[in-house]
Order: C-alpha cells, then structure tokens, then sequence
C-alpha cells in the first residue's frame, strides 16, 4: 500500500492531538473531582443527580423545620409546665380554703394570693415564643391571647393551629389553641349550668339554654336569679357585673324568661319555690380564669350563717372540679407536645440517615475514582510520549537525507 | 544512423527533463490541499523499418496526467457532509451542555433556594422573622427568574449565532458557486486546446469538497464541466452559470433566517429538511432538535412554576386581608401568522388551559377548506377529530381561539400559523409583587366553634377549593363546583355571571359578552358563538373562559326562570351552621347554596335550601370553600365559618405553597418542576452524547476515506526522491547517449582524414 507523506503527518498529528484531549479530560476530572464533567459525560446520572440534590434540599429543609418546630413545642411545653405548678398550688390553696376554722379575714389573704396566681396564670397563657408571637393564640399570633375582664378573661385569638412540614408527608402543629388549653371546662352537660342553691327549700327547678334569634348578645358572665321574700316575684343580677338584668318580675310555673341571650326557664315540681331560694347560673363552659375569679368571689364572701357556709363549700368543690378538669386540659396538650417532640427526635434520626443515604448515592453518579483516575493518567501520558517520541523519529525519515 | 541516435537521446533528454520537472511539481505541491500527484506517461515511438527489423526511434512522451479517482473523490465529498452536519452540531450543542454542566449552578439550586425560602415563610409568617422570610421569598423569586432568563439569553445568544452562521454559509456556498462555473468555463476552453489541466481539475474537485463542507451536493458531469445540484434536486451550478442561494426570515418567525433560491426572478424557501448534510444542514437539525426544544422545555418549567404558584397564591391571603395576586409573571403562548397569508394581520389566538399536558413542541395550525387542523410540529400529532370547522379547540393543554369575530377579516383557504406555547416562558418569568404583605401565606377562610356547644363536633380550619362559587335558585337542579383552568383571569367573574334558565326553549342564556361558551356533551364538544344561548342537557359540562361546571336534574329539569350563579368565591359569604341531632342534619347554609358532601370517592349536591344530612368526617363544600365536620356535635351546636378577618400568623397557604416543590405536576402530572428540569438536561446530555459519538465516528470514517484518496493521489517524498534519482540518471545516461553519438561521429570523421 502506498501512503503519501501529507497523511503520516496529519495521522500522526491527528492522533497526538486525540491523546492530549483524553489526558486533558483526566486531569479536569481529577481537579473537580467529580466524573461528570457535563451532562452529556453520563446523561442519565446527570439527570438523576438533579433530582436526588432536590430530595437532599427538601430533606435539609425539613430538618430546619424539624427545629423550629422543637423551639416552638419546647418553649411551649416549658410553658405549660410552669401553668401545671400554678394551677397544683392553687388546689392546694382550695384544700385549705376548705378547712372550717378559717376566718373570713384568712380566706381573705388566700384570695389575695390566688389573684397572685392568677396574674402568674395570665402571664404564662399570653407567653410569646423567641420571635415575639404568642404560642396560644391561633393564627392571630400578634394579639395577646387572655385579656382581663372583670369576670376573669376572654380570649382573643383564634381556633387556628399552625403547623410544620417535618417530613416528606409529616405535618406537626407547633403549639395548641388557648381556648383549648385554657378554657374548656365543661362544668355541665347543657349550655349552662344552673344550680339549685344547697340552701334552697322550694322545689322549683330551673333549666336554661340559648335563644338562638338573640345568641349574640351572650355575655359569658353568671347570673343569680332570686325570689323575694314572698317567692312570688324573682329578679335576676349579673352577677359579674352587679347590675340586675330582670327587674322584679312575677312567677307563675312554668315560666320562661329571656335575658342577655339567654332563655331561663322555671318550672313548679310540683312544689312551688321557698322564699329567698335563689339560682346560679354559668355557662356550661368555663375558662380556667372565670374559675379563679369565681373561686376569689367565692372566698371573698363572709361566711357568716349557715346557708353562707353552705354557698362556700360548694364554690369550694366546684372550684376543686373545674380545676381538675382545667389540669386535665393542661396535661392533654403536654402530652401531645411531648409526643411531638419523642417524633420529631425519631424524624432527625431518619432524616439524618436519608441524607446520608442521599449524598452517598449522589457521590456513587458524580464522584471521580481518584485512584483509577491516576492510573488512567499515567497511562495517558506514557501513550502521549510514545507517540511523540515514535512520531518525530518516524517523520525524520527521508530519502532526501541520502541524496546530496 | 548517427542521426538517429542522436534523435533518440535527444528524446530521452527530453523525457526526463520533463519526468523532473513533473517530480519537482510533485514535491512542490506535497502539501497542497486537494493536490493529486501527477505522474508523466511516456512511450516508446514508432520505430523505423529498416530492411526487415525495425529499429526504435526513442521515447515518446504521451501526457502529463493526475493520479485521481472519482469513486473515492465522492466517498470523500460525502464523508465531508456528514462529518461537518455532526461537527456544526457538536459545536453549538456542546455550548448548551457546557450551560447546563454543574448541578451545583444553573436553574436547580435557585429553584430549591426559593422553595426553601417559602417553607421559612411557613415558619414565621409575621412578625420580625416573619418580615425577614417574607422578603426572602421575594428575593429567591428574583434570584430564580435571573437564572431563568440568564440561561433564555444563552440560548436566544445560541439562536443568533445560527443565524449568523447559516448567513456567513449561504455566503460561502454562493462563492463556491460562482467560482466553480468560472473554473467550470477555464477548463472547458483549456480543454478544448488539448490534454487535461490537471492543477485546474484539482482546483474544481477541491472547490466542491470544500461545498460539501457546507451543504450535501450531488455531481454530475456533462462533457468537460460539472453540474451541482443540493437538496432536492435545486441547480446551484448548471455549466458555466451560479445560482444564488439568500438568506431570508423564516415565514412564520421573523427571527429565524431561512435559506431560498431564486428562481425566474421570485423567492422560494427551501424546506429545512431539502437541506441535509454539510454545516448548514448541522445548523438548521440543531435549531429545531435541539434549540428549540430547549427552549421550549426551559420555557415549560417556567409557566409550570409560574402557573402552579400562582393557581395557589390566588386561594390565599395576605398580610392585608386581600386575597393573594399573581405572584409570578407568565409568559403567555405566541401565535405567528405565516407571512404567505392572505391577510397577515388575521391571527388566531392560544392560551394554556392545562400547564400539566404541555409539550416542549411547537404546532402548527392551517385553515384548509372551512377547517382549522392542528398539529403538533415535534411529531405530527393532532386532536381528534383532525378537522374542526370551528375553533377553540382544546389540545395538549392549550386552548387555540379563533381570531376576531366578524366583521373583522377571517382566515381564508391555505392560511397558517405557527403556536409557540412555551417559547416565552423563560423570558417573560418574573416576580411580580414587590411588596412582602402581598405574599399570601394564610388562607381567607376562617372556621370556628363557640364554646356553648355540647358536642364535640370540630370543625377542620378549611380551605378555598375553587375561585369560583357556584348557585342556583333552582330547587331541583344543581350546579358542580366550578373548574378552573389556568387560562382562568379573576376579572372575569369580577361581576357575578348569573345563568337563565328557560322553558320550554330549555336554553341557558346570560353568558357573559364575548365569551365563546364550548358544551362537552358525552365526547362530543359543541361551541356556541357570542352571545351564546346554549341548549341544556344535563350532566353536560359547560366551559367558557377558563371556568367549567355541570348542571344536573335532581328529581326534575329545572324549572323556567331558575338561575344559576357563579361568581368570586372570595369574600366568603359567612355562615352559621346549626346542628339538628332529630333529623342529623345541617341548616344555616347561605341561601341558594348547592352545597356537596364528600365522603370517601362518593360526592352528592344538594339543592338551594334542602336540608343536608351530617355525615361524620365528609368534605362539606360550597360556594367554592371547602371543610370537614367530625366529632358528635349535640343538638343545637353551631359552626361558624367566615371571611379570615386577622390571622397574620396563618400559615395555611405557605404550607399549600411549599409543597407545590415535590407535587408532580408537569408532564401530564408525571414530573416536578426539577424533574422537568432534569428532563431537559438529560435531553440535552443524550443528545450531545449522541452528536458527540456520531461526531467521533464520522472523523474516522473521513479519515479514512482522505487516507484513501491520498493514498491514490497524494504525493509521497520518497516515491518522488526515488524518481528524481531515477530521471536524474535517464538524462545522464541519455547525455551519455549523445556524447557516445557524437563521438561516433568523430569516428567517421577521423576515418575521412
């Protein structure tokens, strides 16, 4: 076979030239340390590596969550502990309220102190987490929580629960609803709660519900109703506010009587109401402030007669009831922050090992093979020098070197 | 005798003067390109009789001819086209590649960035932090869109290099042209003289390699010249006489340099796909394979993120009590008429109606005989049916509308226009709020109970399921909730639309002016001109403008006058739910409500002002607001669901809005938008993976057709070293000769004296 002397040198440059690309894509390699240099070095690995980086972001991104959420249900937790100790004090308080040999002036002091409590109550109900948002007011985590009013305090924020992506299909609420905490004390099956005072002597009965055309205007306070001396005409007070609501009215069983939202219903069975029996009524449910108010009523009355006597013991041992119940409610969302935070630890533990499984699989498509990318380099180079060295000593030759 | 001889060695003198010089030509052009050795043809002459022997007369030289064969010289010529097409490819490709390259860069780590910053907004939503994760949002939103539209330039950068390319081609192309019909003429009247002009042959074979580079040709000779014909059969050199090829805009994309020819004097493009082969060939495969698909997919994950986050934002609220905006800007489909139309100002319109079904094509849609026919420009795909004598017509996401109604000009037979849906993506993305109250991470509807309940029925904080509410008047028959597509706007409905039923004409009318109202009934669509008045057929589904629903029979057609009403759904109309444990139903719906319970995959709609029975845990959706009641709620318990009034710290939405990350909701709900993403780049990789194996093979297979040829026709110094030896010692031998006869002569001569 012929070959012409214009195709040695192109051959022999064309292949040299082919030699020091291979050796300049080893050392790229070696320098970024990874064998994908571009995508089309490994299409599908590239294509992968993108996806699995998103799954490695959205993983990160949860454990940022994972601890904000932690914060969020630690302080949260701390919290409720602290409203635990107040509200284990404040039945102890109740237990030697009830003792009998106390004075009114004694009982006096301990309502002072149980006003104490509840400002410490108030406090911790509108605490705020480290960025200044109220941790118990639902979505409204501008506005405090528990404002005083003059019947104990009402709620302000909402029945919203926010929660945190934790994980891939995990959502965990970062506190819980004041009302929930903080309120939600059932003191009776009905709407409200209306008690028969012990002292009582008639056998008139009172029930009462809501009015539904008038609904707005219920006031969440309590009210008495009393028969006067003749137990022919009752009157009912606000008891919260001290204004008298229905003025001096006459009775005939049954009897149905609206106020502030509420139908108020008496009924003979069949006796006919004692004079001075009197009635209470609360709503059916309470918060745990309008319990404490209640109770330093309760303690701030004389109990000076019998029936006085009697009106104490049973505020006493409702107090004592709506108390357990309020702990009860406290002791509930502990118990969900603390199942929340015994998840969260065992989603790090998991989302740590994902992350770690992650960036092994993306090293396994991207990462280069140091220690055969050295060999494939040495390589290179001594095939670059052979074919160097071969090429100048091959083109050298010449017949014209012979001919002078 | 002497004579003779010394004829002879004159002869031979002569020959091997010319053999040198030949040699030294040889050596001279060793490195010419397209250089074919020559080699000298000599013969003995005719010899002379004398006297019953013939005696030689010396050499004869015949001619000086090139050592070329055509066969190879072709194999060359074609291997010359493919290499180039993979070669102009590689070299643009490879750019797209080198773009795409890092994982670290490039579109994906700004996609997570934001989308992490939304979940930090779900985090803190108000407050100081909050004010810091909102502006975050806005920043990683703008960080998103300059990578977008950093990597749209590249590309657009890409477009106008091709474009420069395939004119500085055309050029060339012309040149070669011109200069081979001038060589064409040359050698004809050198051929004409006698002999071959070997250096000028070599001229016009290397001429047409170097056009083979370029574009693929075909050779055909005619006598001493050489017809060239591209493509489909176009004459770019007929004899002695070019043609010119010119760079002209694409008919229906302005910015898109097309080749035509010239012929008699008028233009014609020549299709892309009569170009095969060569440069050009390489330039125009990878503007519509690879360039415009790469825009097109870039452009896809642009409105799919757009679209998706928007859809979203807009069922939220904001730190203003608004309901959220659009967030992001969309780039909307453009519609091209073909500059051949009749008319060049008639043009149809498109908008996408499903980002999920989009495709990365482009489509084509032509008015044929009273007809408009779609078809997808990647594969040839269309709707069915093929034909439609009307627009619109829904396919692979995008709603094509008519142009203007009449009086304004319609389209006649034969015209055309090109739909790029997706092409405009990546430009037009952008943020487009800028002030961080607007982000809307809470959810406008508000749900609550108070605590006189006895129950224990909990109401779930609820969402806002559809844009639009739907009612109806109608004690029989009931309206669907509405289905919003994404080429839905707010201000359609910013007055509610209220729909008149008729009887006995059965017809709905009060749609609003303008709107092309399209029936789906079974699988047949019939669309209904503005203003329309539709025939009502219940369970059909009616569309206009973006949003779709059903009207149903309850127990009965609806009655004359019933209305049916749609409408914002926000703000939410408040209500007040009451349990009734006698019957286990619920009252206290807004009047005219169609409200439907959802349980597990069953759904009812009840009619305006029936009562709804409660069923523990279903979805109760209604005017386009949607929550589920569980729990045993008491007699006389009441809901409360109302406008989200405050709220700052609701995170509803943000969290809706964060997990649109991991959501599949490209590609017929099969992909994300980074698995979009990585579609693209692993498009991408293949393909330069491809072109790149292609390239290489090509490069071997040229080389080895050029070793081919040189091996025939290239010069070897040695070969030529050698036959320089040898003429060198032919024309001494032959001086010798001349000296030998000249001493003969010397002989006779001395004889003599």
């Amino acid at each position: 076979m012929r070959i012409s002397t214009s195709t040695i040198y192109e051959t022999g440059g064309a292949r040299i030239s082919d030699l020091q690309v291979g050796l300049n894509r080893t050392q790229q390699q070696m320098a970024a340390g990874r064998k994908i240099l571009t995508p089309s070095d490994d299409p599908v690995g590239s294509a992968r590596a993108l996806v699995i980086t998103q799954a490695d972001s959205v993983n990160d991104q949860h454990a940022v969550n994972r601890k904000s959420a932690k914060n969020s249900l630690s302080i949260a937790e701390s919290t409720l502990s602290g409203v635990t100790s107040v509200l284990q004090n404040v039945k102890t308080r109740i237990v030697s309220a009830g003792g009998g040999i106390l004075t009114d002036t004694e009982r006096g002091f301990i309502a002072n102190e149980l006003q104490g409590d509840m400002e410490q109550l108030l406090g911790l109900a509108n605490s705020t987490d480290g960025t200044e948002s109220y941790l118990f007011s639902g979505f409204s985590s501008t506005v405090a929580p528990y404002s005083k009013t003059p019947g104990g305090a009402t709620y302000n924020g909402d029945q919203g629960q926010r929660y945190l992506q934790v994980d891939t299909s995990r959502q965990l609420p970062l506190s819980d609803v004041g009302s929930a905490i903080f309120g939600n004390i059932r003191t009776s099956n009905g709407q409200f709660n209306t008690v028969a005072n012990p002292s009582n002597t008639g056998q008139t009965v009172a029930t009462a519900s809501i009015n539904i055309p008038t609904s707005s205007s219920l006031t969440g306070n309590n009210y008495e109703v009393t028969f006067d001396s003749t137990a022919a005409n009752f009157t009912i007070t606000n008891k919260t506010t001290g204004a008298v609501v229905v003025p001096s009215t006459a009775y005939s069983s049954p009897q149905t009587v609206t106020f502030d939202g509420i139908d108020l219903k008496l009924t003979n069975t069949p006796g006919a109401p004692a004079p001075g029996d009197h009635f209470s009524i609360q709503p059916g449910n309470q918060n745990i402030f309008e319990t404490l108010t209640d109770l330093i009523n309760t303690l701030k009355t004389p109990a000076n007669n019998s029936a006085a006597k009697l009106d104490l013991a049973a505020g006493l041992a409702q107090a004592n009831n709506n108390l357990d119940k309020s702990l009860n409610n406290v002791l509930t969302s502990r118990t969900q922050f603390g199942t929340s935070l015994k998840e969260i630890d065992d989603l790090d533990n998991v989302g740590d090992s994902t992350s770690l499984s992650y960036k092994q699989e993306l090293s396994q498509i991207q990462d280069l093979d140091y220690a055969k990318a050295i060999t494939e380099l040495n390589q290179q180079q001594v095939t670059l020098q052979a074919a160097q060295q071969s090429f100048v000593k091959t083109s050298s030759l010449s017949l014209f070197n012979y001919i002078n | 005798m002497g004579s003779s001889i010394l004829g002879i060695g004159q002869s031979a003198l002569a020959a091997a003067q010319l053999g040198i010089a030949t040699t030294g030509h040889n050596i001279a052009n060793a490195s010419t390109p397209g250089y074919s050795r020559q080699v000298l043809l000599q013969a003995a002459s005719s010899p002379q009789n004398s006297g019953g022997s013939f005696v030689g007369t010396g050499v004869q030289v015949g001619q000086i001819t090139r050592i070329y064969n055509d066969f190879i010289g072709q194999q060359v010529n074609a291997t010359q086209s493919t290499k180039n097409y993979a070669d102009a490819y590689y070299n643009q490709i490879k750019q797209i590649n080198n773009l795409v390259a890092d994982a670290s860069a490039g579109v994906s780590p700004a996609l997570q960035d934001f989308f992490n910053s939304v979940q930090n907004l779900a985090t803190t939503p108000n407050g100081t932090a909050g004010a810091a994760a909102r502006q975050s949002v806005l920043s990683t939103g703008a960080a998103l869109t300059s990578r977008l539209q950093g990597l749209q330039g590249r590309l657009d950068q890409l477009h106008e290099g091709v474009n420069t390319e395939i004119q500085d081609s055309i050029g060339s192309i012309n040149s070669y042209a011109s200069q081979l019909s001038e060589l064409n003429q040359t050698i004809e009247r050198a051929a004409s003289v006698g002999g071959a002009p070997n250096d000028l042959l070599d001229q016009r074979d290397n001429l047409v390699t170097e056009l083979s580079k370029l574009v693929n040709v075909s050779v055909i000779p005619q006598g001493s010249k050489v017809n060239i014909f591209m493509g489909n059969g176009q004459p770019l050199v007929l004899g002695e006489k070019a043609y010119t090829l010119q760079a002209t805009s694409s008919l229906t994309d302005p910015s898109r340099v097309e080749v035509a020819y010239e012929n008699n004097g008028t233009l014609v493009q020549l299709p892309e796909s009569s170009l095969t082969g060569g440069k050009l060939g390489g330039l125009f495969s990878f503007r519509a394979n690879t360039l415009d698909v790469s825009q097109n997919s870039l452009g896809r994950v642009a409105i799919g993120l757009a679209t998706a986050f928007n859809e979203q934002h807009k069922l939220g609220q904001d730190l203003n009590g608004k309901l959220g905006g659009d967030f992001f800007n969309v780039g909307t489909p453009i519609s091209l008429p073909s500059s051949a139309n009749s008319n060049t100002s008639i043009n149809i319109s498109a908008s996408i109606s499903d980002v999920g079904a989009l495709t990365t094509s482009d489509y084509r849609v032509q008015y044929l005989a009273g007809n408009y026919k779609i078809t997808r420009v990647s594969d040839g795909g269309g709707p069915t049916p093929a034909l439609s004598p009307t627009l619109p017509v829904v396919f692979d996401g995008i709603t094509f509308s008519p142009p203007p109604a009449p009086p304004a000009a319609q389209p006649v037979n034969g015209d055309e226009f090109l739909v790029r849906p997706t092409a405009n993506g990546a430009t037009n993305f952008g943020v487009a709020i800028s002030d961080t109250s607007k982000i809307a991470a809470a959810t406008p509807i508000s749900t609550s109970f108070p605590s006189t309940n006895t129950g224990s029925g909990k109401l779930t904080a609820g969402a806002v399921s559809s844009l639009v509410a739907t009612k109806s008047t109608s004690l029989t028959a009931t309206i669907s909730t509405a289905a919003v597509d994404d080429s839905y706007v707010g201000s359609t409905l910013a007055s509610p639309v209220t729909l008149n039923f008729t009887s006995p004409a059965n017809t709905l009318s009060g749609f609003p002016a303008g709107a092309t109202v399209s029936v789906k009934v079974g699988g047949t669509t019939t669309n209904y001109p503005p203003p329309a008045t539709v025939p009502y057929s219940s369970g059909a589904t009616i569309s206009f403008s973006g949003v779709s629903f059903v009207i149903k029979d309850g127990g009965s057609p609806p009655s004359g006058g019933d209305t049916f009403t749609l409408a914002a759904s926000v703000p939410v109309t408040p209500s007040t739910l009451t349990f009734n444990a006698l019957s286990k139903t619920l009252s206290g719906f807004p009047a005219s409500a169609n409200v439907t319970i959802t349980n597990g995959s069953t759904s009812t709609t009840y009619p305006a002002g029936s009562a709804v029975p409660y069923t523990e845990g279903a979805t109760i959706s209604y005017e386009g607001i949607s929550f589920a009641l569980s729990g045993s709620p008491a007699n006389g318990d009441v809901f409360n669901v109302s406008q989200n009034a405050s709220g700052s710290g609701d995170n509803r939405n943000a969290l809706l809005l964060s997990k649109l990350q991991t959501q599949n909701t490209l590609g017929n709900n099969s992909t994300s938008f980074q698995g979009a993403y990585a579609q693209f780049v692993s498009l991408v990789g293949n393909k330069t993976h491809e072109i790149e194996i292609t390239n290489a093979s090509e490069t071997k297979l040229l080389a080895q057709a050029v070793q081919a040829q040189q091996s025939e026709s290239g010069v070897n110094l040695d070969e030529e070293a050698a036959n320089l030896l040898r003429y060198q010692q032919a024309y001494q031998a032959a001086g010798k000769l001349m000296q030998i006869a000249s001493q003969l002569f010397d002989t006779l001569l001395a004889i003599g004296r």
